[in-house]
């Protein structure tokens, strides 16, 4: 684990999977999506607008994986100290920040028609816009602090205390009385879904996971460079002043 | 057949919003995304080249 943790060795291996990430994940979507959109039976209580569920399932379940990704990589960049954990965890947030804004905004696309309420402030809702929120505040102490080093402590600190959100937002249908619906995938018993929706549900959560493998990679390596590009510019300053110097001398 | 697909009674705004929504912003993710890796490396490249040139002029 600790040797592919290595940057150099990272960049490697990672330019060579992600491209075929990216086109099982092209695939994987197109399937998915078209097969919930066309396929899929109608649902006979709910009719086409069931069809939400195919994006905003995979959405909410992956707003949710990727702040827990975040905060176990900050808990692995505070206890070894490895740059390339605080990394994998900053190049995660904007993707679980847009998971999070698509579950909302299919979230209230659906409320409309089956509730009658684009919002409600309900316990599933309100911690799932918790969630955006400490999202926002994750990515706006990087951008915030100069020095890398404490804005990756302040950054992981942020991340692990906001994991709080994660099984409140998970649980939330169970402890408290909402108008959400309870876990139809997730849940002891199995799923108390169709077959003929399960297949298409399945393939679009595999391919939103493959998705945020190849935009997290891609992320990744691209903090890794920035990382480099500034060792590289800090050399070629020192270099031209070294220069100056001599000549100056001379 | 595929029209009543596409239609889909009085929920189509709300279904074809979403779809929508999640095509637009993740494509958008993903091209920033990969666009800034092409970047960085490029980036990267030209001041490989340019340091190597001043280490060759020493």
């Amino acid at each position: 684990m600790h040797k592919f943790a290595n940057p150099a060795r990272f960049l490697r291996i990672s330019r060579m999977i992600t491209p075929w990430f990216f086109i099982l994940t092209a695939v994987l979507l197109v399937v998915g999506l078209y097969w919930g959109l066309f396929i899929a039976p109608e649902d006979y209580q709910m009719g086409s607008a069931y069809r939400i569920i195919f994006v905003h399932v995979p959405a909410s379940y992956m707003s949710m994986f990727c702040y827990g990704f975040m905060a176990v990589a900050s808990l692995v960049g505070i206890i070894w100290k490895h740059p390339l954990a605080d990394q994998s965890a900053r190049a995660a947030a904007p993707i679980g920040a847009v998971f999070t804004a698509l579950a909302l905004f299919t979230g209230s696309l659906w409320g409309k028609p089956m509730w009658g309420t684009y919002w409600i402030w309900d316990a599933r809702l309100t911690s799932e816009l918790v969630l955006l929120f400490l999202y926002f505040g994750y990515m706006a102490v990087w951008e915030a602090v100069d020095d890398r080093v404490k804005a990756a402590r302040i950054a992981a600190i942020v991340a692990m205390v906001g994991a709080v959100n994660i099984p409140i937002i998970k649980f939330s249908v169970d402890w408290w009385n909402t108008l959400h619906q309870p876990a139809s995938i997730m849940k002891s018993g199995g799923a108390s879904i169709h077959p003929d929706m399960l297949w298409p549900l399945l393939i679009s959560i595999l391919a939103f996971n493959l998705y945020f493998v190849t935009v997290v990679l891609w992320r990744i390596q691209s903090l890794i460079l920035r990382r480099q590009i500034r060792g590289l510019q800090m050399r070629i300053v020192e270099g031209r002043q070294n220069v100056e110097g001599q000549n100056h001398h001379g | 057949m595929l029209k009543d697909k596409i239609i889909m009674g009085e929920y189509a705004v709300f279904v074809w919003s979403c779809y929508g929504a999640v095509i637009v912003l993740m494509t958008a993710l993903a091209f920033i995304s990969w666009k800034n890796k092409k970047t960085d490396e490029k980036k990267l490249n030209a001041l490989s080249k340019q340091l190597e040139e001043m280490n060759k002029q020493d």
